[in-house]
């Protein structure tokens, strides 16, 4: 046995303990653990965004303290009253009782953008529901994790809970997480992360649930205000400078409000690019041979990419934009980068823009999100049906809309599914919920009609349908 | 009835289709199509389906669009003017860059 199946064996070990401990707290004592928590969390946000940004050099560190804000205390609304424990409903109507019980060991996969936040998120979705977790963390975000973890179970163990019911790697292995992901005592794997990590854990043999990378589409309708959609943009953009995955990635427009739009991204300090300045910052923030992001401009400011790629810009210019008339190959800046960069589409009609919001919406990012500025109710409704995202995000800012809470009422969560379309099993912001198996108790209800029928009648082949179903039916 | 008109121009053919094309007559269509098509020297003959003015497409339809597209050198189909929801038809089939849905 190597070493990286001894260390599995060993935490799996751990987490079956906790799990088999964990199944003997009720209710109450599970939602005393998950406020403790919470607590423990949110009194250290500062200290943990300013750990992460420091460490993992990504994004602005008080935008960081806002993203563990809304994974500690948005949340913790978001699952405080949800049963979790038990018998969660009873229909008598039906017959039918539901009773939650917890899945068992949890493996979570962290990312570099969000590192504390996600781990406050699926530390707590995990305790909710009774489910022991082990953390690994991107390798360039162990330590803040590490500190996240320390505080998490010292407040879930002060409020009772089982030990080792939360667990992290400590020091990055790729054999470890493998292990850890095929091993027989795991009940789930949260895989937040790239597509090659999500694919592995699909993979696994285990259940998981994954995400699958982004690529927003922005259609600003005509009948938008204008000035709000370009503020509320901006704000999503350069929130922690880009690195939410539901963060805008493309503005569509039509060519008659085309210069307005522009005219306000201008105002409210963006800058927008012309021909050689957009072959400039293509090999800055693409590889262009495997045509993915560079992760060294990932996270970071408008000003530092375009010192990076030799372009002049302001100090203060918050998103670069680039105005292509393509999409794909041949188009490094339609794809993801969660960076303050955005292309920028002029379409020469409604039906143009929505067409180029749905090669957008297929180029990578299919099942994650799509966001619409308008006021005009019919187009809403046609942009959210065309469209395949699991959230469709209208007049909102999309980083922070999508993970809810803040601006709506989906769940809050920093673990967005996307759907078949994404390879994933879920499009729902993944919740305590999405955490449990849930037994259906179901008490005898005889079907009257099947117990009045004479169910010889299905053997006679020259009885057809429209026979059988109406003597099925008859005097009901 | 699929209402169907064509102009040529040199090597190009445009075909201008109306409605919803259904399976009904998509074997008509289809001998319309190769009675046209066999008047031209395919090595060279483009051709485009317009589709301003339909609403619905089968997967008789698609079939004829793939079937004529083998036909022709590569690149020389394409579609036009599709409505987004028929491009979405296009592209979840994984049939848009291929047949050069616009």
């Amino acid at each position: 046995m190597d070493n990286a199946q001894q260390m599995a064996n060993e935490m799996l070990g751990k987490a079956s303990i906790a799990s088999a401990v964990f199944q003997e707290l009720n209710q109450e004592d599970t939602d005393k653990i998950v406020e403790n928590v919470f607590k423990a969390g949110f009194n250290n946000r500062v200290k943990l965004a300013k750990m992460a940004h420091e460490e993992t050099g990504l994004g602005v560190w008080q935008h960081k303290v806002i993203k563990n804000v809304i994974a500690t205390q948005f949340v913790y609304e978001n699952i405080k009253d949800e049963k979790t424990v038990g018998e969660i409903s009873h229909d008598k109507q039906t017959g039918i009782t539901e009773i939650a019980q917890p899945l068992g060991p949890i493996f979570a996969i962290i990312p570099v953008t969000n590192p504390t936040s996600t781990v406050f998120n699926k530390i707590l979705i995990s305790l909710k529901t009774r489910n022991p977790i082990i953390i690994s963390a991107h390798r360039n975000a162990v330590n803040s994790c590490t500190e996240t973890v320390r505080i998490c179970y010292k407040a879930a163990l002060e409020a009772g809970a089982p030990d080792d019911c939360i667990q992290i790697i400590e020091e990055h292995s790729r054999e470890l997480t493998h292990e850890i992901m095929i091993h027989d005592q795991l009940a789930l794997i949260l895989a937040t992360g790239g597509t090659g990590l999500v694919h592995a854990a699909y993979s696994s043999g285990n259940p998981a649930i994954g995400v699958g990378p982004g690529n927003v589409p922005v259609f600003i309708d005509k009948s938008a205000d204008i000035p709000f959609a370009v503020e509320n943009v901006i704000l999503s953009k350069t929130f922690d400078n880009g690195t939410i995955c539901a963060s805008e990635q493309s503005i569509i427009v039509e060519e008659d409000i085309a210069e307005a739009v522009i005219q306000e991204f201008k105002k409210q300090h963006c800058y927008f690019l012309d021909n050689d300045e957009i072959k400039k910052l293509e090999p800055i923030a693409i590889n262009m041979s495997k045509g993915s992001m560079n992760a060294d401009i990932v996270g970071k400011s408008a000003y530092f990419i375009a010192q990076k790629a030799g372009i002049e810009v302001a100090e203060d210019t918050k998103i670069l934009i680039a105005p292509l008339d393509g999409i794909g190959i041949g188009y490094p800046l339609s794809g993801e980068i969660l960076a303050p960069i955005l292309s920028f589409y002029t379409c020469k009609d409604y039906d143009d823009a929505i067409k180029t919001c749905i090669d957008l919406n297929y180029l990578g990012g299919i099942g994650h999100t799509a966001s619409i500025y308008a006021n005009d109710e019919k187009r809403i409704a046609e942009f959210s049906q065309i469209m395949n995202a699991g959230r469709i995000v209208v007049n909102t800012p999309s980083s922070q809309g999508a993970v809810g809470g803040l601006y709506n009422t989906l769940n809050t969560s920093f673990t967005l599914g996307c759907g078949s379309g994404g390879k994933n099993i879920t499009t729902e912001n993944v919740s305590a919920h999405n955490l449990i198996n849930i037994q259906r108790v179901t008490r005898r209800k005889p079907n009257q009609k099947w117990f009045a029928f004479d169910t010889a009648k299905y053997l006679d082949e020259t009885m057809n349908d429209k026979t059988i179903i109406e003597e099925y039916n008859k005097n009901s | 009835m699929i209402d169907f008109k064509y102009n040529i121009t040199e090597n190009f053919l445009n075909c201008k289709f109306k409605g919803r094309m259904g399976a009904d007559n998509a074997e008509g269509l289809t001998k319309m199509l190769q009675d046209k098509i066999e008047e031209f020297d395919t090595d060279n003959l483009k051709i485009n389906f317009d589709l301003k003015d339909v609403d619905y497409i089968a997967s008789s339809f698609i079939r004829i669009c793939v079937l004529t597209a083998k036909q022709l050198s590569e690149g020389n189909f394409s579609i036009s003017n599709t409505n987004p929801m028929i491009k979405k038809v296009f592209k979840i089939a994984g049939l848009d860059e291929i047949l050069k849905v616009s």
